[in-house]
């Protein structure tokens, strides 16, 4: 794994676990992104309002918002269509995926996240809508 | 070993899964007794035939001549009757097997259930003055 | 409600004649073990009591008879041949009658009374009536030892004997002859219908009684099979988790190398994330074995006083980390010792308190073993958390149901002790309910029968 590699990189991490967020901030951060967290779709929401993050990886059942809220609530504020949203997710049973995209998130990625490939597979995931460097 | 061994002084840790013996070993070698360790029951009763140890940890839930049958041929010589066992199992029946056993046990433990530290001061408890003063105070 | 024994005979009753004969005839009558099917059994066994009695029958009669009317050469006398011949042959189908042969016995037997009732009557001519009664006899006992084609074969080999007899004694006109012959049509028809009826009924009755064999065989390999499946998926389970675990605890107690604390805070977060895990593997697992029918409430004696004090030692450390008071109250009512499952009456209370800690911030938690009336107990535990509101109360006991999606990550927990509980209280034959209201905490009742020893025995009954 490079460092450094994710220099321009400003992600916004989505879950009600601490621990899911902690863990996928310490890769991101190794690799030189910016991490912004949130406990919720509300806080989530305010932060991007705040902070307009590059990528948005979010879990989908949370409290006071979830993730299918905080996408509708995204695509239509300002900024909102073009940021690529990816949903975490460990609801992994068949049709979910389809779910997913329907619903305007850009790809999706199922719990137990791999550490060891996160990077590789959020890059398969967004394809050519990778956050371009600013 | 064998020197160690042929005095009897030395713990023996039996257990199919590799990964639980290692655990063993490494916990319990901090009492600065040699450990040594055994892949089944027929394994564990020809080294203790050779020497008997100071304390048997024992998996119940091997595939291989079973644990029960371990305790049951250990208990049935008089050379091996006293030997302190604490027994681990993997399995739903860890509490009902004494009764069934009917065989004076040190311990059973359910794994998972009993922390390695734990697990340590039992083992200082049962082997007493085997284990050096300054280890068993936990300097 | 106390445990029956099976009868067995008094010693007074063994001693008793009557008994010791019915043991003897037991072992002279019993057929040969080759011979497997019940009907045949009782057929065999029939045949050999018949020929028990009737093989000497005719020797003694004749002797008997002899004393009564004296003859001068009683070894020349044709009835005295002919008794003796019969008897033998009677003999025969006895020893047949042990073998898997006893059929054969059976038909040799009745071929031979019919033959010598028929031969009897020719050497002293009789009323043909009387002859023709006698002849009744071979043929219901055909009906009762044979299969229908022979008992027929019996029957129609008795009506050419009966026609034959005035062609061969000349005292005995035809016309005496027709009736006695129709009586005996219509009666054997009786027998053979009335036979064939009751096989009938017989083969259907064996064969319910296969079938239900059968199906109870085929529930106990799939019992077996469960039992199995679940021993497998526990052992399967824990094993890795034991090994996450391990290795864990063998990092934060410095045996892997120098720990930092970024490593430290790592390795605890996956122990505390791993038995979070164990624990619902186990009430899976528990909660798989109920519902497939395969956990045994055990009855034995335990002290609740002792239940009290078990679960308290292992909930207390949990109390004390959040703070809350943990009080435990023992009715005096209640008897020193109950019958019960005593370590599934702790994995309710523990679940139980658990539950309960899980949604009080402070104050206490209040555990009471309480006699309710004569004949039940209840376990209470009773909380100054948040409470529940009322359109959950019912709910709250269903396997991962929690009051709603916001409290799964605060409050922790597997979603399944409840339920568990319920399970384990209808398997016990008592219930759990509870009482509670939005602020003011809660309790919960687990209402179970009242079982305590009868004198020093290791049976139960509900105290009077």
């Amino acid at each position: 794994m490079e460092n450094s590699k994710l220099d321009n990189w400003r992600v916004l991490v989505i879950d009600d676990e601490p621990d899911s967020i902690d863990v996928v901030t310490m890769v991101l951060s190794a690799s030189g992104a910016t991490v912004f967290t949130a406990a919720n779709g509300q806080e989530g929401l305010e932060i991007f309002k705040q902070h307009q993050p590059t990528l948005i990886l979010t879990d989908l059942s949370m409290p006071e918002m979830d993730g299918w809220e905080l996408i509708r609530e995204i695509r239509q504020s300002k900024n909102g269509h073009t940021t690529p949203v990816i949903a975490l997710t460990a609801h992994a049973m068949s049709g979910d995926k389809e779910r997913v995209l329907a619903g305007g998130f850009d790809g999706y990625l199922s719990k137990p996240l791999k550490m060891f490939t996160l990077l590789d597979d959020l890059k398969s995931c967004l394809g050519s809508k990778t956050p371009r460097l600013l | 070993m064998a020197g160690a061994r042929a005095m009897g002084r030395y713990i023996l840790v039996v257990d199919d899964d590799p990964d639980a013996r290692e655990i063993l070993d490494l916990v319990l070698a901090t009492l600065e007794i040699p450990v040594v360790q055994a892949r089944d029951g027929r394994e564990a009763l020809h080294l203790i035939d050779e020497d008997c140890p100071l304390l048997l940890v024992l998996d119940l839930s091997m595939p291989t001549l079973d644990g029960r049958a371990v305790l049951e041929r250990l208990r049935a010589k008089p050379e091996t009757a006293a030997l302190p066992v604490l027994v681990f199992t993997a399995g739903n029946t860890g509490i009902e097997l004494s009764d069934e056993l009917r065989i004076p046990l040190s311990r059973i433990m359910r794994k998972g259930n009993l922390s390695m530290t734990n697990l340590r001061s039992i083992a200082i408890e049962i082997l007493g003055s085997a284990v050096r003063a300054d280890i068993r105070i936990g300097l | 409600m106390t445990s029956t024994t099976t009868s067995v005979p008094t010693k007074a009753a063994m001693k008793s004649p009557v008994w010791q004969i019915g043991k003897v005839w037991e072992w002279l009558a019993e057929p040969a073990k080759s011979v497997t099917q019940p009907v045949q059994r009782r057929r065999a066994r029939l045949l050999a009591s018949l020929m028990i009695i009737f093989a000497p029958l005719g020797p003694v009669g004749y002797f008997g008879s002899l004393l009564a009317f004296p003859i001068r050469q009683p070894l020349q006398d044709p009835l005295f041949i002919l008794t003796m011949g019969t008897s033998v042959v009677l003999f025969a189908a006895y020893w047949l009658s042990r073998t898997h042969r006893h059929m054969w016995g059976a038909a040799l037997a009745l071929m031979t009374i019919s033959a010598a009732t028929l031969a009897a009557g020719a050497i002293v001519p009789a009323n043909m009536n009387t002859l023709l009664i006698y002849l009744l006899v071979p043929i219901m006992l055909g009906s009762m030892l044979l299969p229908a084609r022979a008992t027929i074969a019996l029957i129609a080999s008795n009506i050419v004997g009966i026609l034959l007899m005035p062609t061969v004694v000349p005292a005995i006109h035809f016309a005496a002859v027709i009736i006695p012959l129709i009586y005996t049509v219509i009666l054997s028809l009786v027998a053979v219908v009335s036979s064939g009826v009751r096989a009938q009924d017989v083969r259907q009755i064996e064969q319910q009684s296969q079938d239900l064999a059968e199906a109870v065989r085929q529930a106990e390999i799939a019992n077996k099979l469960k039992d199995q499946f679940l021993a497998n998926m526990s052992h399967e389970l824990r094993t890795p988790l034991n090994a996450i675990i391990g290795f864990t605890e063998v990092m934060l107690m410095g045996l892997a190398g120098e720990l930092n604390p970024q490593i430290e805070r790592a390795a605890q977060r996956i122990h505390f994330n791993s038995e979070r895990l164990l624990k619902l593997i186990d009430d899976v697992l528990d909660i798989a074995k109920i519902e497939a029918g395969r956990v045994e409430i055990l009855r034995r004696p335990f002290k609740p006083a002792e239940l009290l004090e078990t679960a308290e030692m292992s909930l207390r450390p949990q109390a004390t980390k959040k703070e809350l008071k943990l009080v435990t109250m023992l009715d005096p009512n209640l008897p020193k010792q109950l019958f019960g499952d005593a370590k599934r009456l702790e994995q309710i209370l523990e679940n139980l308190v658990t539950n309960a800690m899980k949604f009080t911030e402070q104050g206490s938690v209040t555990i009471s073993l309480q006699r309710q009336s004569v004949e039940e107990w209840a376990i209470v535990v009773n909380d100054t958390g948040i409470g529940i509101p009322p359109h959950a109360q019912e709910t709250i006991f269903e396997k991962f149901r929690q009051i709603d999606g916001t409290s799964r990550r605060a409050y922790g927990g597997t979603g399944l002790g409840l339920a568990i509980v319920r399970e384990l209280s209808l398997l016990m034959d008592g219930n759990v309910k509870v009482k509670s209201s939005l602020g003011s905490g809660s309790t919960f009742t687990v209402t179970l029968p009242l079982l305590v020893p009868e004198g020093t025995s290791n049976v139960w009954k509900t105290p009077n």
